[in-house]
């Protein structure tokens, strides 16, 4: 086990990963459509999808299951848990609010450990809805920005999504593609998903920051964008040295969400963090999350408890 | 009162605000009442009938159809529902 | 023989043979004729359609099919409730036109069992009032007075059926919104337990406390159709997983022995004519050999706050979704953003809009906990105290509406005036308990009174029971 600490100039590198991933099952979340790749858009609807007047949400069993199998595979505990409403606008969340779990995750403090024998902690594995999907029409290279209007697809909206935030316990750009590796085949080993990142069924964020050697924690920026293990590597290099760089000059990192673009290999500002919506989170007056009890001992089936 | 207006994506011109800062700040004036109240041992209750595992079998239901659903969309094209440039939000 | 004029009565005669549903509906589209532009219950009168289900009723009993239990029974249907095909506006300007591509559960139900939609009834904008004078589509006038209003926000359904425009009608309760304007307008409304009735199809105002009930001219008539629209639904996840609600036995039954609530710290302020029905009630269920126990509430005072912080907060998240981008109005704008402050802006109400604030306020950081937070507590309160009430009442008793039915107009400018018509129904919906409105006599200038029978969860037998006595014992005669 290399006890060579990564470092860029005096720097050490503080990464945390964000993975969102679809899982296999054949419905939505919350409702009964299909849960389907690359079909012809808007073929996979129904009043709950749309977030039509009137709909209402219905848990889907099995996606539960996969959730509970992604938590156990990583060491989290798993417990009862509520869904909450994440309220914000913008035109592929059909209902403008997201029902995502806050307070009482299914999955919390688990780990993962690297091929070299270090573990990466698990904050928390939560099951939520995905939104639809927006193609912006008359800009430059797709982008918002520019464009003269968007086209939205909602055959991906509902489908559930298991998000794994993983603790900043990353030191280096290897680390980050090791753990990203590891978790795909633990993610495709327990059958919950195919976890491809190019046709976006696994989805990857990195919170990364900088910092000298027993200094206190960097200001943070968010990469999103990033579309293959490879490119995880290098926008987290990037990312680092651009932070340094900032920091070398006398400047200070500006706490951020920023863009991985990868045919110029650079990360661009997306937004800051003051622009964040207050996102109103209260607990979902509709569905009734699992309270079930899990049984550790064996794989973990769901036993339902008498309502 | 013009922050919760645009976390509510509302519209309001000042005289509306002022309208309305007026109304709400009377209603949460009477609405202080709760405030005399020891709620430190209380459990909040958000169920009304309280039922747990509430799920469904993962089984595919037929949807809804695609031009009828957009007939009602305000702007459609290409199967999708068109909307105007999406600048200034989140994601 | 006259035209039947209860649900059960039509029912019985369609399925007998002696009547056929068009002749029965014809008599209702011609009170509708005579009437509906003094009152404005509708939004829209769906004639064709209804012609086109009394044809298949009438061709059901023609070929000996069973046509069902409220066969050929004329409904109308609060504008708040799915129907495929037709507009469902819920008297918004921002779902002007909008027809829905799906039914709600409770419009498939009834129309299985072979009822006659008449139209869509008008209400306060996305059932937020209690006047109906919230509606973007114009105000419901009180049939017995049409200077007044018919209370809301149901205010179309309990106009259509005390106008004898349809043999029963649909509301929604989510603070009174069904038994309110039942008791202005003199007719029997019934909020069943939340979770009896499925909420797939109600277009969502507040989502732990909307509940579907009738209207209907009798006690009997609320029972049959609650015993056709309640059950589990499976596209409902807060619906109860119980078989329909059974109640019909409960209609014959006597009140001996049955302890009867009545609230010694009632909150105070009513009509002093709406009290003396009250008291007379009281005494009628005594004489009829019922008890009459004292119980407190010591936190009911304390619901109007509750339910003022908890209601609009689910509202301001539940018509988020009413952005212009999918169905409904939508104002064009240079970008999405945009679109969204103009469409709401343009297609709210101003009582709409006031709510979505207070819920947002309520919701957002850093207030959370001073106001939805604790809303959520005193809810919890309210229901111990109900439940301590109901360990020595079977029922309880109050006034439904504090008042009779006011002008047009008297209440628009205050809106905690207008808030303090509910105080008497919210704390049943904070609680999740049924609760219903019988017509109880008159009070000033004639108007009607109505008297609110409250039990615990699923215990609408006991409620039926004592509504029935109510009913046989009320000023004026039972019907």
């Amino acid at each position: 086990m290399s006890a060579e600490k990564y470092m860029i100039d005096d720097y050490e590198l503080v990464v945390g990963l964000e993975v969102h991933v679809e899982l296999a099952t054949a419905t939505k979340l919350f409702s009964a459509s299909a849960n389907r790749f690359g079909d012809e858009p808007n073929t996979h609807i129904d009043p709950v999808t749309l977030g039509l007047p009137g709909a209402l949400p219905v848990l889907n069993r099995q996606a539960v299951e996969l959730a509970m199998r992604i938590g156990l595979a990583l060491n989290c505990t798993v417990q009862p848990c509520t869904f909450h409403r994440k309220n914000y606008f913008y035109p592929d969340m059909p209902k403008a609010y997201q029902i995502s779990q806050y307070d009482q995750p299914l999955n919390i403090d688990g780990w993962l450990e690297l091929p070299g024998g270090k573990r990466i902690g698990v904050e928390r594995a939560h099951l939520e809805e995905d939104t639809g999907k927006s193609t912006h029409i008359g800009g430059t290279g797709g982008r918002i920005h520019g464009s003269d209007y968007s086209l939205i697809d909602f055959n991906r909206a509902g489908v559930p999504l298991v998000e794994i935030v993983g603790r900043p316990d990353i030191a280096s750009p290897d680390e980050a593609r090791q753990y990203v590796t590891e978790l795909r085949q633990i993610l495709v080993a327990v059958g919950a998903s195919d976890a491809k990142m190019e046709e976006g069924s696994m989805r990857c964020d990195a919170n990364v920051s900088v910092r000298k050697a027993g200094q206190p924690l960097g200001t943070r920026c968010e990469i999103k964008n990033v579309n293959s293990v490879r490119s995880l590597g290098r926008a987290i290099e990037y990312e680092a040295r651009r932070q340094i760089a900032l920091i070398d000059s006398g400047e200070r990192v500006r706490q951020e969400t920023r863009h991985w673009d990868e045919t110029d290999g650079r990360t661009h500002t997306l937004r800051t963090k003051e622009d964040a919506d207050d996102y109103r989170y209260f607990l979902e007056p509709d569905p009734a999350g699992p309270r079930d009890v899990v049984d550790r001992s064996g794989e973990g089936r769901l036993a339902d408890v008498a309502a | 009162m013009a922050k919760v207006a645009r976390l509510a994506r509302l519209d309001v011109t000042p005289t509306e605000i002022d309208r309305l800062t007026t109304q709400l700040a009377g209603m949460l004036e009477h609405f202080a009442d709760i405030d005399a109240l020891d709620l430190g041992a209380v459990t909040p209750m958000t169920q009304p009938y309280p039922l747990v595992n509430v799920m469904r079998d993962d089984v595919v239901v037929t949807g809804l159809d695609r031009d009828e659903v957009l007939a009602a969309a305000p702007a459609a094209e290409d199967g999708r529902f068109r909307v105007p440039p999406i600048v200034g939000l989140d994601s | 023989m006259a035209i039947p004029s209860t649900a059960s009565s039509i029912a019985e005669s369609v399925r007998r043979g002696e009547r056929t549903a068009t002749e029965i509906l014809e008599s209702y589209l011609a009170n509708i004729e005579r009437r509906e532009k003094d009152i404005h219950a509708f939004n829209l009168v769906t004639t064709e359609q209804a012609r086109a289900m009394a044809a298949k009723v009438d061709a059901d009993v023609a070929a000996g099919r069973d046509p069902g239990a409220l066969a050929g029974v004329p409904i109308a249907l609060k504008d708040n409730m799915c129907t495929r095909g037709v507009p469902t506006t819920c008297s918004s300007r921002i779902l002007e036109g909008w027809k829905p591509p799906y039914d709600a559960t409770v419009v498939t139900r009834l129309a299985a069992a072979g009822a006659v939609f008449v139209g869509k009834t008008n209400l306060d904008e996305f059932a937020m009032g209690s006047s109906t004078e919230n509606s973007a589509f114009g105000v419901t006038h009180n049939p017995h007075d049409t200077s007044r209003v018919a209370g809301g926000s149901s205010g179309g359904s309990a106009a259509a059926v005390a106008a004898e425009f349809a043999a029963a009608s649909l509301g929604s309760d989510t603070g009174g919104s069904i038994r309110q304007p039942a008791a202005l307008c003199g007719v029997v409304g019934v909020k069943p337990t939340y979770g009896t009735v499925s909420r797939y199809g109600l277009v969502a105002f507040a989502s732990s406390l909307d509940q579907i009930g009738p209207f209907t001219t009798d006690v009997r008539d609320s029972a049959l159709l609650l015993e056709v629209m309640s059950g589990h639904d499976p596209l409902d996840s807060t619906s109860i997983p119980q078989p329909p609600l059974s109640l019909m036995s409960s209609l014959d039954q006597d009140v001996k022995g049955l302890r009867i609530g009545r609230i010694t710290d009632l909150p105070g302020g009513s009509d002093p004519e709406v009290e003396a029905r009250v008291a007379e009630a009281f005494a009628a269920l005594a004489a009829a050999g019922a008890t009459i126990v004292d119980v407190e509430l010591p936190s009911m005072k304390y619901g109007l706050t509750a339910y003022y912080l908890i209601a609009p907060a689910e509202a301001s998240s539940n018509l988020a979704r009413y952005d212009g981008v999918r169905y409904g109005l939508r104002v064009e704008s240079s970008d999405t953003n945009s679109m969204y402050g103009a469409t709401r802006a343009a297609g709210f109400g101003d009582e709409v809009k006031r709510r979505i604030m207070l819920g947002t306020y309520a919701l957002s950081a850093g207030y959370y906990d001073a106001y939805y937070g604790k809303a959520l507590k005193v809810r919890r309160l309210i229901s111990d105290d109900f439940a301590r009430a109901y360990q020595k009442a079977d029922v309880i008793i109050t006034p439904t509406s504090p008042i009779v039915a006011f002008p047009v107009g008297a209440k628009v400018d205050d809106p905690l005036s207008m808030y303090l018509c509910d105080v008497f129904t919210i704390p049943t919906n904070l609680a999740g308990h049924p609760a219903m409105s019988v017509p109880f006599g008159t009070g000033a200038d004639g108007l009607p009174v109505g008297v609110q029978v409250l039990a615990p969860t699923l215990g609408e037998a006991a409620m039926f029971r004592v509504a029935a006595q109510l009913e046989r014992s009320a000023p004026g005669g039972a019907r």
